[in-house]
């Protein structure tokens, strides 16, 4: 009897144990260790938030890299560049499509527009850019910390690479990762 | 249990309806809005913007753009990837499923009805009557059969799964009409009569090398988000696209 009981304790803490290990698996796991022992993994290198929730307008075509959802109103097409900003097309006549611009969002993954108001993500940030002249597109309103998940989940909140990695702050921005000594705080599949 | 799975699998089916057909939906008397593809996380229906992050969805009230308010933050469940609006619903696809939530109070989008499946992901379009949705059954998404899933929705409270579609690795869809175009990574871009949309006859398979993601039927253009650029394609006979350009990357 006591035996039986045990053993639904012990399944019931498996699966729970199982749930925590998987969702930390979806994360990154943690290494649970204290202090945790240092290894070579990497490093984040950080950006400033005054950097980093700056946007920036170039009417020059850059190529794609990490090419991300695309969009359209009118004439033009639009497609994210996964965490760096908008290319915009300009779709007047679609065998000559074209890209025509740029406009750099750090943090970007998603696109919406109404009339000449284009609507991003910078991070946990809703960035309102006035796209109505398109050699001056530009910033016009900003609603902070809109996605606070934004700040934590962002394409370079982890290294590209699978290893050991050093845990970000979420206090900062990553900007890239380095190669370095580090505490083995965070894990990537 | 397996009754639980037949009746997810069913409501799988259903998700892709076409609201490719109702552009001007999206128009209002004083500013129009763009159009996105399936794949979308944010998504505007009349002055809201709608957004999803990987577990909630967020409101905004951007009827002044200089000031958005947030008016509501809702918990979905986990692993929540894409919205898709028709009329006054939004369809969020994830990826333990599909849920239905109404707009009829904007501000406020409370659920309707919710189909679940097995483990996969997931984008959804729908209409009136049906909602299809796309599973990607491999080993990162999950264990389901990948294939386009057909549910109806014309009770949202209750979407019932219809048809399954076996297709080796679909992602994002379209509706247009009677037209469904279904893109299936590098097996191409597969097009569909939809006129009895719980039974899709395949009409064209194109298969190019381009590895296709999403699509958006737009005016008379087809707008493809393939891995190597976009694709356009004019659908002026939506069944038989006719190349236009190709932008690469």
């Amino acid at each position: 009897m006591f035996f039986v009981s045990y053993k639904k304790n012990a399944m019931r803490y498996l699966v729970y144990f199982s749930l925590i290990t998987i969702f930390a698996g979806c994360f990154g796991k943690r290494n649970y260790n204290y202090p945790p022992p240092t290894v070579w993994g990497s490093k984040p290198v950080y950006g400033s938030d005054s950097t980093l929730k700056k946007i920036t307008y170039s009417p020059t075509p850059a190529s794609v890299t990490n090419a991300g959802n695309i969009y359209v109103k009118g004439n033009y097409l639009y497609q994210v560049e996964t965490g760096r900003g908008i290319h915009i097309i300009d779709n007047t006549v679609p065998s000559n499509a074209a890209r025509i611009g740029f406009v750099s969002i750090n943090g970007c993954s998603q696109i919406s527009i109404q009339g000449a108001i284009l609507y991003s993500n910078n991070y946990d940030d809703l960035v309102i850019i006035n796209i109505s002249d398109l050699q001056n597109i530009k910033e016009v309103a900003r609603t902070k910390n809109a996605f606070p998940s934004g700040r934590m989940y962002y394409p370079n909140s982890e290294p590209a690479e699978s290893g050991y990695y050093q845990c970000p702050s979420y206090d900062s921005l990553v900007v890239s990762w380095v190669k370095d000594s580090i505490p083995s705080s965070c894990y990537k599949n | 249990m397996i009754l639980v799975i037949k009746r997810i699998a069913f409501f799988a089916l259903t998700g892709l309806i076409v609201s490719c057909t109702k552009d001007a939906q999206n128009e209002t008397a004083a500013t129009t809005t763009g159009k996105g593809g399936s794949l979308a996380k944010f998504t505007i229906a009349g002055n809201y913007l709608y957004s999803v992050d990987n577990s909630s969805l967020f409101t905004f009230d951007i009827s002044n753009p200089l000031t958005p308010v947030k008016t509501s933050v809702e918990y979905i469940g986990n692993t929540i990837e894409t919205i898709y609006p028709f009329k006054n619903r939004l369809f969020i696809g994830g990826a333990n499923g599909m849920y239905i939530y109404s707009i009829d109070t904007p501000s406020l989008p409370t659920r309707m009805g919710t189909a679940l499946h097995v483990r996969s992901c997931d984008p959804v379009v729908a209409n009136d009557s049906v909602a299809f949705v796309t599973l990607k059954g491999n080993t990162l998404c999950g264990p389901a059969v990948s294939g386009l899933y057909i549910n109806n929705v014309s009770n949202l409270f209750q979407p019932v799964l219809r048809k399954v579609i076996e297709i080796e690795s679909p992602e994002g869809l379209a509706i247009h009409d009677t037209t469904l175009y279904v893109c299936n990574n590098d097996a191409g871009l597969k097009i569909y009569n939809i006129t009895d949309p719980f039974n899709p006859v395949e009409r064209k398979s194109i298969i190019d090398g381009s590895n296709y993601r999403d699509a958006i039927p737009y005016q008379n253009l087809l707008i493809c988000f393939v891995s190597s650029g976009i694709v356009l394609y004019n659908i002026t006979d939506p069944v038989n696209p006719v190349f236009l350009k190709q932008i690469a990357n």
